[in-house]
């Protein structure tokens, strides 16, 4: 990419970070009373977009303050984002940190290490900025609330992102629709608006590699998804019986892994494991990518989980049921959906890791990220297309089983 | 000022209706009941009348205004206040800024509309409590300035859901009296919604009982 400012990079990250936020401020409303609060605030003549912004986004933004720190930390620190899509000369802080610690020439180590540190120090003044420029919006916001101003100012700026929205949706599909079209394509040549000559060649060619590409990429995901998930339900069990202690302490520290970079501190831990001899086997990677995973299940659980109307396993215990045999047969069946989405997010996380495979993999634990980074860097876009494909469908087909067993699970009953 | 209700009924998407119309003029100053069993649509009446019903539902009928119709008008417009059960005080405002975003914007200049606030927390006898965490309030004290909150919106009529039901009696009588004097001072017509007959008797207002269609 040429582009100085790295606006390429800037859109492809709003595209792919866009669900994530849409999905979890999803969750975090349904813990605000939404539609009363805004039948009440038009009730004093407020119009519903000033209600929205007024009201219900100062009570939303707390509750999404941590996944936001968490894009902003990941666009920080992204390397195969950047390398696709970042600006090449001078490229990205952490895309030069990564190369300066892969390079042949050993004492490029040591600006290596520095940039690391600089990066760690970029990112907690980013996010103190953040804040700040946060609460002096709000601080602002509050002196217009004492004016009573009730007009429309917010029309132009809420009609911008209203159609900045499913633009960008837009894009992200489009760019899913062009990814599948090149796996299908011979040839295609930059003036033409479609391929000239389609094959399955690809495809096919590709059997012998994509197989242990996916197999790698696949085991790592269920694997960690699934130690994910049971370590969410057991240390979100354990805070119910045992008290909500130290609860926001240990939830940060549980976000830690997400919020330094990963190119400062994977290096380190790939020196360990080398001391130890464990790079490069499957069950290490599966290990780094639960660094990972676990957070943003619990992130994407906790939620749902403390929303759960305790009285439900306090009558269930009352009527005589053990204890264990209420917590399978009530809470978690209750929770039966939550609980799979988290699953499915864990799965579409470990799919998307870039550096804990690469640096902890050492070559030996292949994935189809790698690959697909890889090969966009290089010229064939056809096999792009293939394994990008492939990268995006094992999330969906996740998500997709997600959606569709409760609803089974209910049509049986 | 006047609330006029015309043949006013709520239909289900399978256009069966909830209760039977409704026909009633409340005068200005005056407090008109709803009361009905419970389900009968009581709520979903005065989320007719204010414009907050979900879109499961549709009006039939007409609401008029001081003899406009604002069956249809979008909430915002219509200037018809509500009071639901629950106080809904705004959890990331002072309870101070939560009566200044209620009043309304006719009343200008800083000095004035503090001037305004702090009279309201008078009467509400809530005097300092300005900077108060509306956390930090007991239920009656909620239910106060949530009252106060929506009258300083200067609106033509006052809708309320059984809007004390959730305190004690004793508080419940205070309050009711503290409404009824508001609704004369501020001289607009009020619907209350409710099930106790003592609180229908209070108000000597009309009464429109709600009958299952």
């Amino acid at each position: 990419m040429q582009d100085l400012w790295g606006l390429s990079l800037t859109l492809g990250l709003i595209i792919k970070e866009l669900p994530f936020l849409w999905l979890v401020s999803l969750v975090a409303l349904k813990q605000i009373d939404v539609s009363r609060q805004l039948n009440l605030t038009q009730s004093m003549g407020y119009s519903h977009t000033a209600a929205w912004c007024k009201i219900i986004v100062p009570q939303l933004y707390p509750l999404i303050r941590l996944p936001v720190f968490v894009v902003l930390v990941y666009a920080l620190s992204t390397v195969d984002m950047a390398q696709l899509l970042g600006p090449n000369n001078p490229p990205t802080l952490a895309l030069a940190t990564m190369r300066w610690y892969n390079d042949t020439n050993v004492q490029l180590l040591l600006p290596a290490s520095a940039a690391s540190v600089l990066l760690g120090v970029l990112i907690a003044a980013s996010v103190l900025l953040w804040e700040v420029v946060v609460r002096t919006v709000m601080f602002t916001s509050k002196v217009m609330i004492r004016s009573g101003d009730r007009t429309g100012k917010y029309s132009l700026f809420t009609g911008v992102l209203t159609t900045a929205l499913p633009i960008t949706v837009m894009l992200g599909l489009l760019s899913l629709l062009v990814l599948a079209l090149w796996s299908i394509t011979w040839r295609w040549s930059f003036p033409d608006a479609l391929p000239t000559s389609w094959s399955y060649n690809n495809w096919l060619q590709l059997i012998t590699h994509v197989p242990l590409a996916l197999q790698h990429s696949l085991i790592v995901a269920l694997i960690s998804s699934g130690l994910a998930l049971t370590l969410a339900i057991a240390w979100l069990e354990v805070q119910d019986r045992f008290g909500g202690h130290f609860y926001k302490i240990t939830l940060w520290f549980i976000y830690l892994p997400l919020l330094v970079p990963q190119i400062a501190f994977l290096y380190g831990l790939k020196v360990g494991f080398l001391r130890l001899g464990l790079n490069g086997s499957i069950m290490t990677v599966i290990w780094a990518h639960l660094l990972f995973v676990f957070p943003y299940t619990i992130l994407s659980l906790v939620d749902s989980w403390r929303a759960l109307d305790k009285r439900y396993v306090q009558v269930a215990t009352s009527l005589g049921r053990s204890s264990w045999s209420c917590f399978w047969r009530i809470k978690l069946s209750l929770l039966l959906r939550p609980l799979l989405l988290a699953w499915a997010i864990g799965i579409a996380v470990s799919i998307s890791q870039y550096l804990p495979t690469l640096m902890i993999g050492a070559g030996r634990v292949e994935s189809l990220t790698i690959e697909a980074v890889s090969l966009a860097s290089g010229a064939d876009r056809r096999l792009v297309g293939v394994y990008g494909l492939l990268q995006a469908l094992v999330p969906l087909l996740a998500y997709s089983f997600a959606l569709l067993l409760p609803r089974l699970v209910a049509l049986k009953k | 000022m006047s609330l006029e209700l015309r043949s006013l009924s709520v239909t289900t998407s399978t256009h069966m209706s909830l209760f039977t119309p409704v026909d009633i003029v409340i005068a200005s100053e005056e407090v008109a009941c709803v009361m009905g069993p419970s389900g009968v649509g009581k709520s979903t009446l005065l989320n007719a009348i204010g414009g907050h019903l979900s879109t499961h539902f549709s009006v039939t009928g007409e609401v008029l205004l001081n003899g406009q119709k604002v069956t249809h008008k979008p909430v915002a417009e219509r200037q018809i206040g509500i009071l639901f059960q629950d106080p809904l005080l705004f959890p990331h405002l002072t309870v101070g800024d939560n009566l200044a975003f209620g009043l309304s914007s006719n009343v200008i200049g800083s000095k004035n509309r503090r001037a305004q606030i702090e009279q309201a927390l008078e009467q509400a006898q809530l005097q300092n409590f300005y900077h108060r965490n509306p956390a930090t309030l007991s239920g009656g004290q909620q239910s106060r300035v949530a009252l106060m909150r929506a009258l300083l919106a200067q609106p033509q009529v006052l809708l309320l859901d059984e809007p004390f039901s959730k305190l004690d009696l004793e508080l419940r009588h205070t309050m009711r009296e503290f409404l009824f004097a508001q609704a004369k001072q501020r001289n607009i017509p009020m619907l209350l919604a409710t099930h106790e007959p003592a609180e229908a008797q209070a108000a000597n207002g009309p009464l429109v009982i709600l009958m299952p269609a």
